[in-house]
């Protein structure tokens, strides 16, 4: 699953990402983050979360930092903050380009 | 626990329609046990609405079933069910309606299921090459001399045709497989999620021809040495006149010389009823061994009994000067060989060397066929009576 080109991220993809921006975290604990920073709007399931953070080990986009009985903790690496900013700037020009259409 | 089985009406590869079905089971009160491609085993308990959905893993089929995995959907609260007949592909159930779905995005799950679409497609590439070489090894065996003979004799052609009657089936299930994980991998990546529950096909026909012949395959492969090892230690001798009335050396030969004899019984899916009957004398006179060979047949169809004595009577030709029956292709032209119409035969025809001790003989009548091959002093034209009689 670990691909060099990289399309858009889905919205779970997206908040994962981010979810590890200011820490470290385990698989609750995004889910949970998500959860909240989205009041409830993206819901992860455990075959999504599970999926994602497999494909991101493999893009290189988090490490694997601790592992306490059965709780992982991951870490995101420089690449994988690269791939965040590089969709919000996407996301932020998708805004822009509806603003200059006078749509917001 | 009292367990009950069902036949299984879907592919496991058919991942909504499997649920489903399972689904509908747990509403009656049966709980999946075992999930087997034919037949799934269910353990019976109180009805009530369980969700079930299976997750691909690839590690699963390497390393096992994966905890991480499974504490994970623990954690949300789905228990782990069980592996399905193809290891990567886990089973999970919950009975709480609040529990989120496992997939929520599903163009990841449509990135996730394309691996197993590979796999699947890796597979079906297999499985075709594998069938192609069956068939070339069994058109191979056209080049025999006799391919007639080899495939209405021999139970091994028919294991040949079998096998590959049920790899096309097969192959055909795995292409229908294929093309249904396709369709909902695009679906997916078209950020369509898997509808839940749907109407599960109910069990094809290219599924039940398939079970019947690897199970009558499999029948036939252990039964048929087992009936040859009985038959071979245990029946007593057949009866020869149970099948037809044998042309006799003492009939050949005259006087009462004492003659030794053997009958065999065979079979073959296309030739059930195969007999061999073998006369001798034990000695040697005038340098010739005086021995006489019936081999009758009686084919499934019977318009392949006189093309089968055609070929018999050929087979029979080429010689050997130390043994008997076989011998290089050159000396097939020693033979002289004479048809004869008879009352009551389809097709008959003696054969002999001018300058040699054998003679053979072939008859079709009936829906029978007859092979004579004889070496002794008697004159098989003098008896077409008795030749005819055999297939009468």
């Amino acid at each position: 699953m670990g691909s060099s080109h990289r399309g858009p991220l889905t919205e779970p993809m997206f908040y994962v990402l981010m979810s590890f921006l200011r820490r470290d975290m385990c698989g609750t604990e995004i889910t949970e983050f998500v959860e909240r920073r989205t009041r409830g709007r993206v819901k992860l399931g455990p075959g999504t979360l599970y999926t994602l953070l497999g494909k991101f080990q493999d893009e290189q986009l988090i490490q694997e930092t601790e592992v306490e009985g059965r709780k992982r903790t991951y870490h995101i690496t420089p690449k994988g903050r690269q791939v965040f900013q590089d969709e919000l700037e996407r996301l932020r020009a998708c805004v822009a380009d509806a603003e200059e259409e006078g749509f917001v | 626990m009292r367990h009950v089985w069902k036949l299984t009406p879907v592919s496991c590869y058919d991942l909504s329609g499997l649920e489903s079905w399972l689904e509908s089971l747990a509403a009656q009160g049966l709980f999946p046990k075992k999930i087997r491609p034919v037949r799934s085993v269910f353990t019976r308990g109180t009805p009530r609405p369980v969700r079930y959905r299976i997750e691909y893993c690839k590690k699963a089929g390497r390393d096992g079933l994966p905890q991480d995995l499974v504490e994970l959907y623990r954690e949300f609260g789905w228990d782990y069910a069980g592996p399905l007949p193809n290891r990567t592909l886990l089973l999970f159930s919950t009975q709480n309606p609040q529990a989120e779905e496992p997939h929520t995005d599903p163009p990841l799950q449509g990135e996730l299921l394309e691996q197993l679409l590979r796999k699947l497609k890796q597979e079906l590439w297999v499985s075709a090459a594998c069938l192609l070489l069956l068939a070339v090894l069994l058109v191979w065996t056209f080049r025999t001399p006799f391919p007639l003979l080899y495939w209405v004799k021999s139970f091994t052609p028919f294991y040949g045709a079998a096998s590959i009657l049920f790899g096309i089936v097969a192959l055909f299930q795995q292409g229908r497989d294929y093309r249904r994980l396709s369709r909902a991998v695009r679906q997916l990546k078209d950020g369509v999620p898997l509808p839940h529950p749907i109407a599960y096909p109910r069990r094809t026909w290219s599924q039940i021809i398939a079970a019947l012949l690897c199970i009558g395959l499999l029948f036939t492969i252990y039964f048929h040495p087992i009936l040859e090892t009985w038959e071979l230690n245990f029946a007593p001798e057949p009866q020869v006149e149970d099948y037809f009335i044998p042309l006799s050396l003492q009939e050949l030969e005259g006087g009462s010389p004492m003659f030794y004899g053997h009958t065999y019984l065979d079979h073959s899916p296309l030739c059930w009823d195969q007999v061999r009957v073998v006369q001798s004398d034990q000695e040697r006179r005038e340098n010739a061994r005086i021995r006489l060979e019936l081999s009758w047949y009686r084919p499934l169809f019977p318009s392949l009994a006189q093309p089968m004595a055609r070929d018999l009577l050929l087979s029979a030709l080429p010689l050997d000067g130390d043994g008997w029956w076989s011998a290089p292709a050159r000396e097939w032209d020693n033979w002289t060989v004479t048809e004869y119409k008879l009352d009551g035969v389809d097709w008959c025809a003696v054969a002999f060397q001018p300058e040699g001790a054998f003679q053979a003989a072939a008859l079709a009548g009936n829906g029978q066929a007859v092979l004579v091959q004889y070496t002794g002093h008697g004159d098989l034209t003098g008896h077409l009576d008795g030749l005819a009689a055999m297939v009468q």
